[in-house]
């Protein structure tokens, strides 16, 4: 579950094999519980599935496995460099361009060294180039495409967002052509990628790039003539973190030996999952904390620094 | 943001009818160093915030032109409260304590079989649970012990030795100094710095450069007003995976 999409796997559990049965890329709109809702019912509708056991990953991936019972919530780089490792095992650097965030994993012999992230802001993200796709007045999907027919990509300011939108901005103003404006975005942000997050790491091949922004023509051009190498896209890039935390829960129920705690689509899809967030008033401390509700009943909360669970403890 | 957070307490303490507010100009600690220039400035910044009833205590603390002046400042600060006998007792009485946690710092940390990890960091991130996102529970949680880079400053001025030019900023020079005493005994190295702190910026940059090619894995997270410690504890769970995988090989 990832700020700008959730996506959706159904992999064969069996055997030690990856193969990917079914997926889905859905838009989470900021509607993280009814796009999940949305994607259990699609996955029913599809076929006649027996679910063996449930991963979560990305951002949302507390929420999402409260809500699902997943036997495993795990950290989006884990899980990206599972996927990555799973398509081939020689894999020695991972590319992740995400929603709101930017990810560099370094890999050897198969298991990650280092990974940089971008730093506190979303920046040089998938969110961005969302926004001005749909600013300039073209579908996310076109945008790729469009930067690919530029001849002469313009020079945008990198690097922060804000600064980067007024540049394009001016450009248009002066009428520079639209194809240039998004080759030039895409060319800055691979510079913003390259200089805030491999800073003088080795990036060996093989490298693959994954995420929503792989699917984007113009970030792949920019990106293997600036590392001078080609880039390898998996088949299934824009779900690779769904499939990292598939293989990484089939790990956790032992290939289907144990009994998930996945909860079953009927209890899921005919429930009623409510959040709540407040400001916790019993230190200055003021806590922004978050509930999960389901039919009345509570489920879990977060951000008590203090580790307090639930409002029941409020009053006490 | 570790101002604001600064000013915050501030206020909030004035609100309480507060009367004396103690608030260090602190210059340099050490000869040849000195601290963040926010620091320097705190006494100003203060002023602007509290009304003028509150009376500010400032002592000045400068070691630029040794540790004479520097104990100088200690003692003029304590002479606004009590006579001279009686501030030295409590001056012999602190340089005490300080010596002996000086000594208890050098000896080291425990070894374990669990992971260990070098936190580095102003004392202001790394021991306030609000400003760093809980970090060293959510360490705990993920079952690290973590290594504090206190280390007296008889151990980390000559640790950085190696640098062709020593750091101005003390608490660049300390956690680099901890950085060379620690490195062979522990996991991983964390350094926690705000966004936009140019002598954390430093330190990130130098620490990187110590460890490439060290085999020593360096994470390095910034903080800035995100209420919400999320990218935080993905970035520190991502951590710990690397660091259990790498050492069960």
């Amino acid at each position: 579950m990832g700020s700008v999409s959730t996506n959706f796997v159904l992999l064969d559990g069996q055997g030690g094999g990856s193969a990917v049965l079914w997926k889905k890329y859905l838009r989470t709109q900021g509607a993280p519980l009814a796009v999940l809702k949305t994607g259990l019912r699609l996955m029913s509708e599809s076929g006649n599935w027996q679910i063996c056991g449930v991963g979560a990953t990305g951002s949302g991936r507390e929420l999402a496995g409260v809500v699902l019972g997943a036997d495993l919530v795990k950290n989006e780089i884990t899980a990206h460099a599972a996927a990555a490792l799973s398509v081939d095992g020689s894999v020695s650097t991972i590319l992740e361009i995400g929603g709101q965030d930017s990810k560099l994993i370094i890999l050897r012999d198969g298991v990650v060294v280092d990974f940089a992230m971008n730093t506190v802001c979303a920046a040089g993200t998938g969110s961005f180039l969302d926004q001005q796709a749909h600013r300039l007045g073209i579908s996310i999907e076109e945008f790729g495409a469009l930067a690919l027919r530029s001849k002469n990509p313009v020079r945008i300011a990198g690097r922060c967002t804000v600064f980067a939108e007024s540049d394009m901005v001016h450009k248009q103003q002066m009428g520079v052509d639209i194809a240039d404006i998004a080759a030039g975005l895409c060319a800055a942000m691979v510079r913003n990628f390259l200089s805030g997050l491999a800073k003088g790491r080795e990036l060996l091949p093989l490298i693959f790039f994954q995420g929503g922004v792989a699917a984007n023509a113009g970030m792949r051009r920019f990106f293997s003539e600036a590392l001078q190498q080609p880039l390898y896209v998996p088949e299934h890039h824009e779900v690779m973190g769904a499939i990292g935390a598939a293989l990484l829960a089939k790990e956790a129920v032992g290939g289907g030996t144990r009994r998930t705690r996945f909860l079953g689509l009927d209890k899921i899809l005919h429930s009623q999952v409510t959040t709540q967030v407040f400001e916790c008033g019993r230190c200055p401390n003021c806590c922004e904390i978050s509930e999960v509700w389901r039919d009345g009943a509570f489920l879990a909360s977060w951000g008590a620094r203090c580790g307090r669970q639930g409002r029941a403890d409020q009053s006490g | 943001m570790p101002l604001k957070a600064f000013v915050g307490h501030v206020r909030f303490l004035a609100r309480q009818g507060l009367g004396l507010l103690w608030v260090p100009q602190v210059i340099s600690l050490v000869r040849g160093e000195y601290t963040c220039p926010n620091l320097l400035g705190l006494p100003d910044l203060v002023r602007q915030y509290v009304s003028p009833s509150v009376r500010l205590l400032t002592p000045v603390l400068d070691a630029r032109r040794g540790k004479r002046q520097l104990d100088r400042g200690y003692l003029s600060w304590g002479l606004q409260f009590a006579a001279l006998p009686r501030v030295l007792r409590a001056w012999q009485k602190a340089c005490v304590v300080q010596r002996s946690w000086e000594e208890e710092q050098g000896r080291g940390h425990p070894a374990g079989s669990a992971l260990t990890i070098l936190l580095l960091g102003p004392g202001y991130l790394v021991d306030d649970a609000y400003l760093n996102g809980n970090l060293q529970r959510k360490l705990q949680e993920l079952g690290v012990a973590v290594v504090r880079a206190d280390l007296p400053d008889a151990v980390t001025v000559p640790a950085c030795r190696y640098l062709t030019k020593r750091p101005y900023w003390t608490t660049t020079r300390r956690a680099l100094g901890a950085l060379e005493h620690f490195r062979r005994t522990v996991d991983g190295v964390i350094s926690i710095a705000p966004f936009g702190c140019g002598a954390e910026a430093m330190q990130g940059v130098l620490v990187n450069q110590r460890l490439r090619g060290a085999n020593l894995p360096y994470l390095e997270l910034y903080v800035d007003e995100h209420s919400s410690p999320v990218g935080l504890h993905t970035r520190l769970e991502a951590f710990c995976d690397l660091l259990e995988r790498k050492k069960s090989g």
